[in-house]
């Protein structure tokens, strides 16, 4: 296997778990919010879809991020962090991946800015990732599921912010790991 | 200019969260305390002095798989609702929803079995809130493998 298609694989496997484990860090302060909104959720999944994007970005291949969500639901399920939808949890997982990997296709397409298509990506998954647990587990309807889309896609928009900033600090150093392995000695 | 529009864009959905945030609230502000049983189109309200009628205790198993012995006081589902006239079968689908708007789901076969669904209004001594603070209720299904279904905040019972 290259040295480069290792590193990244371990680097999507990296954020697939910091994806995973971070919902579980921001809950608290997430829970406070959606208490006060008196909404189900919406701000943990944007938060943790985060990581989803940081690597759909550094990693330009086509399904990379429908197969994190797919690596995660797996992992969900084998450690019983299933959340409210239980055994349906993949799906959960899986939607808001590959409308990642849609969204990322068509920037690519049409070169657009990877700010806008970060933040877009974001907010789109986690709409559709919220959107998914409704038809499952909430039936929300009328004003409450505006505002869990709302709140989804705000969070979304500011998490995709931050995923930006991320990514564009972590390329440099990525590269420059691959290329100190792949360079001749 | 990418900057703009990100900032823009967020800016909208601020205040669209405000808006709806507000709503909702008020939503919710203008229902009366207790709960309210939905069945075949009629409401019937039930207020929490009703539902604190008996004590109860079992085991319940946490997320992580911990199992805890807790004493409620409350009264059992069944009983409310035969209390209260309301018909249900074993057939019947129970969506249990909280003021925050999660939900759990029974059957009437649960519902139905004796000394597996309550309303509780405390626990281990201790009244169980509202989210606003004041009395509130929770779900409790003793035999679940978790607490998924333990709904906290009660506010309504849909049986269809």
């Amino acid at each position: 296997m290259k040295t480069e298609r290792l590193k990244n694989l371990i680097f999507l496997a990296l954020c697939c778990d910091l994806g995973l484990f971070s919902k579980r860090l921001i809950a608290p302060a997430a829970n406070v919010i959606t208490d006060f909104l008196r909404i189900p959720g919406g701000i943990g999944t944007s938060f943790s879809l985060m990581f989803l994007i940081v690597a759909a970005a550094l990693v330009p291949q086509f399904g990379c991020a429908a197969l994190m969500g797919a690596v995660q639901s797996i992992l969900a399920l084998a450690l019983g962090m299933t959340g409210s939808m239980g055994a349906l949890s993949p799906i959960g997982y899986i939607v808001p991946g590959i409308v990642i990997d849609c969204i990322f296709f068509i920037s690519r397409k049409t070169g657009s800015n990877m700010a806008v298509t970060m933040t877009a990506a974001n907010m789109l998954s986690a709409a559709a990732a919220g959107f998914t647990a409704n038809l499952i587990v909430f039936r929300l309807r009328g004003p409450v599921l505006a505002l869990y889309l709302s709140v989804a896609l705000l969070s979304g928009a500011v998490s995709g912010c931050l995923g930006y900033t991320l990514a564009k600090r972590l390329k440099p150093v990525l590269r420059r790991e691959i290329l100190q392995e792949t360079d001749p000695v | 200019m990418s900057k703009k529009i990100i900032a823009a864009v967020i800016a909208v959905l601020i205040c669209i969260v405000v808006v709806l945030g507000i709503a909702n609230r008020n939503a919710g502000k203008s229902r009366e305390d207790g709960l309210t049983v939905v069945s075949g189109g009629k409401e019937t309200a039930v207020s929490w002095d009703s539902v604190k009628s008996s004590s109860f205790e079992g085991d319940i198993i946490n997320g992580k798989g911990e199992s805890k012995h807790h004493t409620y006081e409350g009264i059992e589902l069944s009983e409310l609702l035969s209390q209260k006239g309301i018909g249900y079968t074993d057939e019947s689908s129970f969506v249990v929803s909280s003021e925050d708007n999660y939900t759990a789901e029974l059957s009437g076969a649960e519902v139905n079995e004796p000394g597996r669904v309550y309303i509780a209004v405390t626990a281990d001594g201790e009244m169980i809130e509202g989210i606003e603070g004041g009395q509130g209720a929770q779900l409790i299904v003793f035999g679940d493998p978790n607490q998924k279904r333990a709904v906290r905040y009660m506010k309504t019972i849909s049986i269809e």
